[in-house]
């Protein structure tokens, strides 16, 4: 398909790719054999390594207006251009989302922490696709930068001010854990705070991410654009 | 190709940008002329269904552009004024991924003849605006598509430029919708001429009815002495009068130059000069 042909062009600014990916290894090299504790890898791609990375995928899709038209008149088709900004977003997170989880099944040997990771690219990219359909480049990175650092530390916050009270979590606060980070929302599972298992998460996860990009692809078909 | 509107209205924010605005058009070359803020962009984007009308309908060759937005894609293909690019893509790449999806012929003129094959290293978004809008242009004439709907194609490009892309679209009879606020460019290229001010249609018709009467257009260093002037634009008069006098008065160097009025009839002065 030309769109989704077209979408690949420039995915993987090999600048960016190579330095991104040269630090993250690095850096999770370092704080896992620095600690000798895969949280401290998780955490920090929690809460800073997978929100950059995901930002950095919603740039590629998030378009001007005025591009936006351009890829409408040259790709001829409003269906072809939502598909080509889906899985260009999914084809970005691959590569990403296969090393992390081999690190982290290769160090930790817990398939459920990568599965978590994966879960936690998934959402994101979903959510991104959605925010790119915010009017103008800019307001809807500011809205990505925003939304994608604070809302798995929200998810933090709350579960934290459940232990304070003394309260197990309930299920449709693990299901919002399980959607915005599924990392955090596992380990508290883990220590038997959160109720709901993973693979009750992953399903809800799933279906959130489909809800996602069915939003995503209605919107952007009926989507008004002003020149 | 049938372009009709009926009764359009479009608000933008508290603005109405088109005002209860009806043509109906069947020739090949339909211009929409205005100045800036007349609506001439958005009526170009309802055409191609990006934007829908608030009342009123709109169809091309049978097609609502709002309500069958897919169908419209396949029959137009379009390019807005703005050359602005924040994609991560080179030249070349665009050229090579042109050269699969459009007429070979096409791609090929706006590569050499254009020039943009100079820039064939630079990102899309290092173009100065005339490529830029060369980029936006090669897609929109280029693609496989019955009718070209032009924004302003000209406004970035250079004479010669904007002369070699006229004329490729006046010699390959290609089907255009084209807005532009230059009367010349819509003297040379309309068979249908549609005029807007400030959101309200001031005039359509097809061009031969702009000719119709002894009106002239007249270039003037001094317009003091000028007989029968009805409009005036900086130095171009639209007069009624014969060519022999205008003749005479080229002759006597009192005028410039002179020719049969074409939109200023209606676009520079407003005024209907029957």
């Amino acid at each position: 398909m030309r769109a989704i042909r077209w979408y690949l062009k420039g995915l993987f600014p090999p600048t960016f790719t190579i330095s991104f990916y040269v630090i993250v290894v690095v850096l999770e090299y370092l704080l896992y054999y620095g600690s000798g504790r895969i949280s401290s890898v998780m955490y920090t791609l929690v809460f800073f390594i997978n929100p950059i990375f995901v930002i950095s995928g919603f740039l590629h899709v998030s378009r001007s207006r005025e591009i936006t038209l351009f890829e409408l008149s040259m790709l001829a088709s409003w269906r072809d251009v939502a598909l080509a900004k889906v899985l260009s977003a999914f084809i970005y997170i691959i590569p990403f989302a296969v090393i992390q989880s081999t690190f982290i099944l290769a160090e930790h040997g817990s398939s459920q922490y990568a599965l978590t990771e994966v879960m936690f690219l998934l959402s994101y990219t979903s959510l991104g696709l959605l925010v790119s359909l915010i009017g103008s480049k800019s307001s809807g990175l500011a809205v990505a930068v925003t939304a994608f650092f604070i809302m798995p530390i929200s998810v933090q916050i709350l579960i934290i001010n459940y232990i304070q009270y003394k309260m197990k979590v309930d299920q449709f606060i693990s299901s919002v854990g399980y959607i915005l980070n599924p990392i955090t929302t596992y380990c508290y599972h883990v220590q038997g705070i959160v109720t709901l298992g993973l693979m009750k998460g992953l399903i809800i996860n799933i279906v959130a991410d489909a809800i996602f990009l069915l939003l995503f692809y209605i919107a952007f078909r009926s989507i008004q654009i002003k020149p | 190709m049938i372009v009709e509107v009926g009764s359009v209205t479009k608000i933008l924010g508290n603005k109405e940008a088109i005002k209860d605005v009806s043509f109906k058009s069947e020739v090949d070359r339909l211009i929409i002329l205005g100045h800036n803020g007349s609506g001439k962009t958005t009526l170009l984007s309802m055409l191609i269904g990006v934007l829908k009308p608030d009342k009123g309908k709109i169809s091309i060759d049978g097609i609502n552009p709002c309500k069958e937005r897919d169908k419209i894609l396949k029959k137009v293909s379009f390019s807005f004024e703005k050359p602005k690019f924040d994609i991560n893509v080179k030249v070349k790449d665009y050229y090579n991924f042109m050269k699969e999806i459009a007429d070979s012929d096409c791609v090929e003129m706006f590569w050499s003849q254009l020039g943009l094959s100079e820039a064939k290293d630079s990102m899309l978004s290092d173009l100065s605006s005339g490529q830029g809008q060369a980029i936006q242009l090669m897609q929109a004439i280029c693609r496989n598509s019955e009718i070209k709907v032009l924004d302003e194609p000209f406004s970035h490009l250079d004479y010669v430029r904007a002369g070699i892309i006229g004329e490729y679209i006046v010699r390959k009879g290609l089907k255009i919708i084209m807005t532009t606020h230059v009367p010349e460019e819509a003297d040379w290229l309309a068979e249908h001429v549609v005029i807007l001010k400030d959101g309200k249609l001031v005039w359509s018709g097809k061009f031969e009815e702009l000719n119709q009467g002894d009106y002239f257009e007249v270039m003037v260093r001094d317009s003091s002495n000028l007989p029968n002037v009805v409009a005036k634009v900086g130095n171009i008069l639209i007069v009624k009068s014969s060519i022999e006098e205008l003749t005479r008065l080229m002759s006597e160097g009192k005028i410039m130059g002179f020719k049969r009025v074409g939109v200023r009839r209606y676009y520079e002065s407003y005024k209907v000069v029957s």
